[in-house]
């Protein structure tokens, strides 16, 4: 609730602040501490402390407590990461501060959401934004392209969730979260129509927002296009609001009548992390691939849905320790991406020839953000994908575990080529050694590092809080 | 006001619903015209407007109907929004097809 308000603040300040001129820098250290502030204060005050809002329509749980702190350190240290991206930026910084904490507000209600109406504000708080963020770059055709085909996708999406929403209303008669579960426990076998169809297009829509096949299309046109900073963003911090949503969704309130979805979520992450890992082999351009390594993510992380029989703990602590993973690992990846594209202007996997040479730190950066990302120990990437094996073997799901086990092999192949064109090719100019980074990017990147290594080594800081 | 609403029985409410829905995908899926796409997506909104209130009306639950102004709400967000994005393409390429729109592959 204070973490609402004071964003929400936080976004009008600095949308105003703009419009005075006042310092960028000012204007962006403002906004991180008071990020981290707010992010001290739920976990200080919320954590084993449920606190409901409006009518039970929010509901601060250790789960949303986690997840809100997770959103807000990766947003915080996105925004620290920034100065690089910026630097190339002449005017209306701000707008973009403030665009991305209003986003950020929306996430914190889809994540705390007890009411579907709180879910669907959510979403859209989050998304409005992130249609305007995408097509930021005013002349650059990619960035309008890939708005456009976000937003009409995002509309379209938001239709089939008000349906699936209406669907539910109709048969259950409540929008609220423990209403709706609390009917499906007394009517366990009720399978008519309208709920299956309600209950389709709800996984549908959620599908579509974490980028899950077959509703992944937009994902690769979305990222290459749109500023990588954005980029960024989209494909860690809207990823883990979007995880936080779908499972606070299926697995608390719809685990009564799971077995109505959780074939097709077995189809659906099966489907995803092949289609994802497949297709990234294929791939040239860098935030490409990365948009297909990032649709194979998801698809590891919707085989904890499976897990509705698991102690509830376990699969929190299962989810949540490869939100984070794959976060920190990814923000630490596209800081490279953006120090390289402040000198060269490309994003194929050429622009990076040689970067290990020219600059061994964005080297040693890149090497351990991709081998979490690919899942190789000690790094955190490793245990977060066997924990996911491990609960999905328990579940009896072998199957789906060869599959994910096979993909991730293929995996360290698209991975390794990214690290192979770092490491062992030569640099076509002298371009990438005039990188030039400012004292605090390399204490929050190797403080990031420093986390990736200590999250692999030491799992239990994440996975047992629950 | 909740029995003339009743007069007409439930189904068919939800048949009318569903088939304006319909007839909003198959607009997006099948028109190139980004405007067009635009309108069809109002449509799916406005379709389930409709049954929301139909809900709510034969449930005597005022919550649906309380939905319904949520939804129109952020529909004009929206729509701000997504005309002033299709305004920065039609402004750049002098067109809103769709089918223009063919540059990021991979």
């Amino acid at each position: 609730m204070v973490a609402l308000i004071s964003l929400s603040i936080l976004g009008v300040f600095s949308m105003i602040a703009g419009l005075f001129n006042v310092n960028t820098k000012a204007v962006l250290t403002i906004s991180i501490v008071t990020i981290l502030g707010v992010l001290g204060f739920t976990a200080g005050f919320h954590w084993n402390n449920d606190y409901s809002r409006f009518y039970d329509m929010l509901n601060f749980d250790n789960y949303a407590v986690a997840f809100t702190c997770a959103i807000l350190g990766s947003t915080a240290i996105l925004l620290l990461f920034s100065e690089h991206f910026f630097s190339n930026i002449k005017q209306y910084i701000t707008e973009y501060y403030s665009l991305i904490i209003f986003s950020v507000v929306g996430m914190i209600a889809m994540v705390a959401f007890d009411n579907l109406a709180m879910l669907f504000l959510g979403i859209e708080i989050m998304s409005v934004p992130l249609y305007i963020l995408v097509g930021s770059q005013k002349k650059n055709l990619l960035s309008n392209e890939s708005s456009l085909k976000y937003f009409l996708m995002g509309a379209f999406t938001t239709g089939i969730l008000l349906m699936g929403i209406t669907l539910i209303y109709g048969e259950t008669g409540s929008f609220d979260l423990s209403t709706i579960q609390s009917y499906f426990q007394e009517n366990a076998t009720d399978s008519s129509p309208i709920l299956l169809v309600g209950l389709f297009f709800l996984l549908a829509a959620m599908a579509f927002k974490v980028s899950a096949a077959p509703f992944h299309f937009w994902t690769p046109d979305v990222y290459q296009g749109s500023p990588t900073f954005i980029t960024a963003f989209m494909s860690t911090v809207v990823k883990i609001a979007g995880f936080g949503a779908f499972f606070r969704l299926f697995y608390i309130c719809f685990a009564p009548i799971s077995e109505v979805w959780t074939t097709a979520i077995w189809v659906m992450a099966a489907l995803t992390i092949t289609i994802g890992s497949i297709t990234a082999v294929f791939q040239n351009d860098i935030k490409r691939l990365l948009a297909y390594s990032s649709i194979s993510h998801a698809g590891y992380m919707l085989i904890s849905l499976l897990m509705v029989k698991n102690v509830e703990s376990e699969a929190f602590g299962a989810i949540f320790y490869y939100v984070i993973s794959y976060s920190i690992s990814s923000i630490a990846l596209f800081s490279v991406i953006m120090a390289v594209q402040k000198v060269k202007d490309s994003s194929s996997i050429d622009a990076f020839k040689g970067l290990a040479k020219a600059n061994p730190l964005l080297g040693i950066i890149a090497a351990v953000s991709i081998a979490s990302l690919a899942g190789l120990p000690p790094t955190a990437g490793f245990l977060a994908k066997f924990y996911i094996l491990k609960s999905t073997v328990e579940s009896g799901y072998v199957w789906l575990a060869l599959i994910a086990v096979t993909n991730a092999i293929i995996g360290i192949f698209y991975y390794f080529k990214v690290l192979i064109a770092i490491y062992f090719k030569e640099a076509e100019d002298q371009s990438l050694s005039l990188i030039a980074s400012s004292l605090a990017y390399k204490i929050v990147a190797v403080l990031l590092v420093i986390g990736i290594l200590v999250l692999g080594i030491f799992p239990d800081l994440v996975y047992s809080i629950f | 006001m909740d029995s003339i609403i009743r007069v007409i029985p439930l189904n068919y409410y939800i048949f009318l619903s569903a088939a304006i829905f319909c007839i909003g995908v198959l607009g997006v899926l099948l028109r190139r015209n980004a405007i067009i796409i635009f309108m069809s997506v109002e449509l799916m909104l406005n379709s389930v407007n409709l049954l929301l209130s139909a809900f709510s009306a034969y449930r005597s639950d005022p919550s649906g109907q309380v939905f319904v102004f949520f939804i129109m709400a952020v529909a004009a967000a929206e729509v701000a929004v997504g005309l002033a994005i299709i305004v920065m393409i039609y402004r750049n390429t002098n067109s809103v097809d769709v089918n223009l729109l063919d540059k990021l592959r991979g």
